[in-house]
């Protein structure tokens, strides 16, 4: 009893520690990817570290007591989410890591960051966030639509379950149910707020939205919660159609793959109003999403 | 425990209220106050033990049968507590001897309903309530008859519906006791059941504000005064979840329809009325995107989140049951924090209209802590207790595949972020409007109330077993299955959580992000005027304030939508031109035209008699 | 605690060097240079240095070309928005010694009277070779722990002060809606 909860915390800890330093590095190597395909040398792909500890050194200014809380409440539940994606055999809290539970504590991350940037008393915040949460409504839905027929075929919705479930019959949901894969996918890109769907930070027109009044550590803290929440939504797409890993590099590197494949994709796209992108989620995404799922239900049943 | 005797007192109550009020207003008040506390304790620490059943003979037909099984116990807790505590909170508002009056015959009211035993007794008490709010509505504005009329309406059409079920049962099966009614409808022919099905269907859907019947709810809520909301909303609309309780799980509904074709192993009838409440939801979702004043907007709340509870009891299933149960208790505490917060905020700024207010964080702390508690649990964010219900919900729906219902489901959910964080940024956040520097924070005995509905919302959430025993007692005591439930785990056939455990790690997350945020150097503390605005200088305070039309971008796909009050307008203009039409054919001034259709109507007489 | 303090200063420095924000303040005619410093040819973003939209979050205040008093109090107040520690580039002659504007009424001559300067680029423009060499000499000169305009400014406040009032007559531009 007393030696599982020193485990826990132990994995825990080394699952925050490999989530943080992978998706940092990853984020530098995207970085250099990007300035690769616009025919350049990029910044070193450390980059992304010297960046957070330098705005962590820097003094910085508070609007009051929502804008640091919201900060908290931002970094904390994001934190908090971490611990439940399970990363190869890293799986921290096997069999209760309940997918309805790490979307909705996500959403505490995204109404924290939204409180607090409202508190800065700042429009073009507020401007921002309604954009966010607009879009928000734009991309979760095909995904969560798709995610039901996932959970209906396998009879589980926790995710280490899933995962074992996929390793142990051989093929992934990815290839079991393609339309809701590439859905799901499409779903991402919008979730980790990169082009065509980042309007909401959208630096040359509303001034980076939300981050307009951030400096120093609370921008080192966002930006440590940008990559945790990198992390949570790729891990989750990956633990859920493309099996997780059996061991904790194989996690990574499929965790790799689909990473660069959104960089490189949104390198290359400008980006949408937020009408536009909820009318684009609402169209051909839902659709097939629906399509996907009444596949799932009425042709494919329960496994 | 003695359930005439309560509602014997409540009912003398109201008089003597109004007694007392003519005399003396606050004592009256205080007096209405600490009698609901007192009804309110009793039923809840006397009334889960033991099942009692009285009955009270009018005449020699007639009885008015109440019991106190867990299910009434369930929704008389309910409904208390959301009366006493608004009745603590309106101590400090505009008193009027009517008021009282009325307040307390709404209460008798409602205590009769949920301790009926017979759909009469239901219908009688539940007519005493609707109509005493219908006359508490038009209290405090005087441009409030139309919205009080379109509530008139609306209740007449699920009353008359109800009242013809009633006497279609009193007639077809010679009773009207829920248990008797719920063994003889097994025995009758399909159309009968289907009769009595809709009929009280029809009476769900229009006191629960759900599609295609919730037009009234924006209009009362926002002219309604101030303390009577968190009630209309918070435990009139419950009574209407009692009465689906009844009608689709206490009557074995899906046993009765079993024999009509299933969809996903639900029957056609159950699954129209849950896409009912899925219609709901998404109506409630999107009209509540675009009120620019805070109670319209938690009406339309209110219209989704009874979609919810119309969904769950429709669906059946143990996890939608139980699903739909607790989220009675849930929207019943959130809708009560939310529309108590505004109220105290109108108390001290005058105003409901979200974008002539801002920044009142600084001067109304605890309110902002009630109002952003209560948006979390309508949000379904753990660790509140709006998640546990919509949990429950999302296993079922995903237990039976059943994917439109879902989609409703989560852009009800989703959709909520948007709507719930609006009056937060509207009225809580943003820049400090000068006129209202002199703001304080609401009086202690506005305080307590929320904060206790407050509590209550955050214990249920990280100990929701608590919670979810008794409804499986409500379950069990019908026959159908229960929720396994251990001290902080809930386990469903498709996945399990664990409520302490995610409250503990969300406090990790915490101090690990404090811990952080501590070791970097302190932040120097500036004004809200000194902001970046391309490097200008700020000194108007309500220019920099964006709340109004927070959400145009999104408002503006829905503008070409088909919207309900605009048809029912519409409607009523046509039948007003029928009418034109006949005075002008039949009433006409002129009298060449009376002397006309008499030769006429004598011509064909003489014709046809020939 | 004087050698700890000097280490971590050390390396706080030196990731301040490797990572600076530059404010999008481009005014004057200067501005025009640094588009092609930004973008593929002569790539500023292998050096760190990555644009910001505001002053909160910046770290280097480019100061590009003229500054007339009308804009020199909106810099001033863009530069009490950042936050420490922060760096001014003086970019071309004009805020070196006036440049080609020397005699005009409207423009100031010596931008280190007003606020504290870390690095002048002398040219009328410099062109983008001239940028990346002077970034790369602020890198160093920061790395050294000789880029402290910002504690001058706190120090000799006063002094800079005055300065502006002499100048400008008021710093914070009055309203004249409420007056």
């Amino acid at each position: 009893m007393f030696m599982n909860i020193v485990i826990t915390i132990l994995s825990g800890i080394a699952l925050l520690v490999v989530a943080f330093v992978y998706t940092v590095t990853l984020e530098g190597i995207a970085r250099k990817i990007e300035a690769r395909i616009q025919r350049r040398y990029g910044p070193p792909f450390w980059q992304n570290f010297i960046d957070i500890f330098k705005s962590l050194t820097k003094y910085s200014i508070s609007h009051g007591f929502i804008f640091d809380f919201g900060i908290l409440m931002a970094l904390g539940g994001t934190i908090a989410t971490v611990f439940f994606i399970p990363a190869g055999n890293l799986a921290v809290f096997p069999g209760i890591d309940n997918v309805f539970v790490v979307i909705y504590l996500l959403a505490i991350g995204l109404l924290g960051m939204a409180m607090s940037a409202v508190g800065s008393g700042n429009p073009n915040a507020s401007i921002g966030i309604g954009r966010a949460l607009a879009q928000m409504l734009g991309y979760e839905l095909p995904f969560m639509i798709v995610i039901l027929g996932v959970f209906f075929h396998h009879g589980t919705s926790s995710l280490s379950d899933l995962v074992s479930i996929q390793i142990a019959q051989g093929t992934y949901n990815a290839w079991l149910m393609p339309i809701g894969g590439v859905v799901a996918f499409v779903s991402l890109i919008g979730m980790l707020g990169k082009k065509p769907f980042d309007t909401f930070i959208a630096p040359a027109e509303i001034a980076s939205g939300p981050l307009v009044e951030y400096s120093g550590k609370y921008l080192g803290m966002l930006m440590i919660q940008h990559a945790l929440a990198t992390f949570i939504e790729i891990g989750l797409f990956v633990n859920l159609f493309l099996g997780g890993g059996r061991t904790l590099w194989e996690f990574l590197l499929k965790f790799l793959i689909v990473y660069f494949s959104i960089v490189i994709i949104s390198a290359t796209i400008p980006r949408f109003r937020v009408e536009q992108a909820i009318k684009f989620y609402w169209k051909w995404p839902l659709i097939f999403s629906f399509v996907q799922v009444i596949i799932v239900v009425f042709v494919m049943g329960r496994r | 425990m003695n359930i005439l005797f309560v509602l014997a007192a409540s009912l003398f109550a109201a008089p003597l209220f109004f007694l007392i009020s003519k005399w003396k207003k606050s004592v009256a008040y205080i007096a209405y106050a600490a009698f609901q506390v007192l009804v309110f304790l009793y039923v809840f620490f006397w009334g889960g033990t033991g099942a009692s059943y009285e009955v009270v003979g009018i005449t020699s037909k007639l009885n008015f049968n109440f019991s106190m099984n867990p299910v009434n116990w369930f929704f008389a807790s309910i409904v208390m507590l959301i009366i006493s505590t608004t009745a603590v909170f309106l101590l400090p508002l505009k008193k009027s001897p009517v008021k009282i009056f009325l307040l307390s015959l709404v209460t008798a009211g409602v205590l009769g309903a949920v301790f009926s035993a017979d759909f009469l007794t239901l219908m009688i008490f539940w007519e005493i309530s609707t109509w005493s709010s219908l006359l508490l509505i038009i209290q405090d504005k005087e441009k409030s008859t139309g919205e009080a009329i379109k509530y008139a309406a609306i209740a007449a059409i699920g009353s008359y519906s109800m009242l013809f079920a009633i006497f279609y049962m009193d007639s077809r099966l010679g009773t009207v006791e829920f248990s008797s009614v719920a063994l003889k409808i097994e025995s009758q022919p399909i159309g009968v059941q289907l009769t009595i099905f809709i009929a009280l269907a029809i009476m769900v859907l229009a006191k629960m504000g759900s599609f295609p019947l919730h037009t009234w709810l924006r209009g009362s809520h926002s002219s309604a005064p101030d303390e009577f909301s968190p009630i209309l909303s918070g435990g009139l609309t419950k009574l209407g979840g009692f009465l689906l309780f009844i009608m689709s799980i206490v009557f074995p509904s899906f046993k009765v329809f079993g024999n009509l074709p299933l969809l996903n192993g639900i029957p056609i009838v159950n699954y129209g009325l849950a896409l009912l409440g899925g219609i709901s939801i998404v109506v409630g979702t999107v009209m509540a995107i675009r009120m620019e004043d805070a109670k319209e907007l938690i009406a339309f709340s209110t219209v989704s989140n009874s979609g919810y509870i119309v969904l769950a009891l429709s669906i059946g299933g143990t996890y939608a049951t139980a699903g739909g149960m607790m989220h009675i208790l849930n929207h019943a505490m959130a809708s009560a924090a939310m529309f108590m917060a505004i109220a105290a905020v109108a108390y001290m700024t005058k105003t409901t209209r979200m974008h002539e207010m801002g920044g009142l964080i600084v001067k109304m702390p605890f309110t902002f802590a009630v109002y952003l508690v209560a948006i979390i649990s309508v949000a379904g964010i753990p660790p509140t207790s709006g998640f546990v219900s919509k949990w429950l919900i999302y296993q079922q729906l995903v237990q039976d595949g059943l994917p439109f219902l879902a989609f409703a489901a989560f852009f009800g959910s989703i959709g909520s972020f948007m709507y719930v964080f609006k009056p937060l940024a509207g009225i809580f956040l943003g820049q400090l409007k000068p006129e209202h520097e002199k703001v304080r924070e609401a009086p202690l005995i506005m305080l307590a109330p929320m904060a206790f509905l407050t509590l209550l919302t955050i214990f249920w959430g990280v100990f929701p077993s608590n919670a979810i025993r008794s409804i499986n007692r409500i379950t069990e005591s019908i026959g159908g299955g229960t929720v396994d439930v251990t001290f902080s785990r809930i386990v469903a056939l498709t996945g399990q959580w664990d409520s302490v455990l995610v409250t503990t790690v969300f406090v990790i997350g915490l101090a690990i992000s404090l811990l952080i945020f501590m070791r970097a150097k302190k932040a120097r503390h500036v004004d809200l005027l000194d902001n970046y605005t391309g490097g200008d200088f700020l000194y108007t305070a309500e220019l920099y304030h964006f709340s109004y039309r927070m959400y145009r971008p999104f408002d503006r796909l829905f503008e070409k939508w088909p919207s309900m009050e605009n048809w029912l307008s519409s409607t009523s203009e046509k039948i007003k031109e029928l009418g034109a039409l006949f005075r002008a054919v039949f009433f006409n001034r002129n009298p060449q035209v009376y002397i006309a259709l008499t030769v006429i109507v004598l011509v064909g007489a003489f014709w046809w008699l020939r | 605690m004087s050698n700890e303090y000097k280490a971590w200063e050390k390396v706080a420095n030196m990731l301040r060097s490797r990572s600076l924000w530059m404010l999008y303040y481009c005014t004057g005619c200067g501005a025009i240079e640094l588009p092609p410093t930004m973008t593929s040819r002569f790539d500023m973003e292998r050096l760190g240095i990555g644009p910001m939209a505001t002053p909160r979050q910046a770290d280097i205040l480019l100061i590009t070309g003229y500054l007339s008093t009308k804009t020199l109090r909106r810099v001033v107040y863009s530069y009490e928005q950042m936050q420490s520690p922060k760096y001014i580039v003086g970019f071309g002659s004009c805020t070196l010694n006036g440049g080609i504007y020397y005699d005009s009424y409207a423009t100031i001559n010596k931008l280190d009277l007003y606020v504290p300067v870390d690095l002048y680029l002398a040219g009328c423009m410099p062109r983008p070779e001239a940028i990346v060499s002077g970034f790369a000499a602020l890198m160093s000169k920061i790395d050294r722990g000789e880029a402290n305009g910002w504690k001058e400014y706190q120090e000799k406040n006063d002094w800079y002060k005055s300065n502006q009032i002499e100048a400008l007559g008021e710093v914070y531009v009055h309203d004249e809606f409420h007056e």
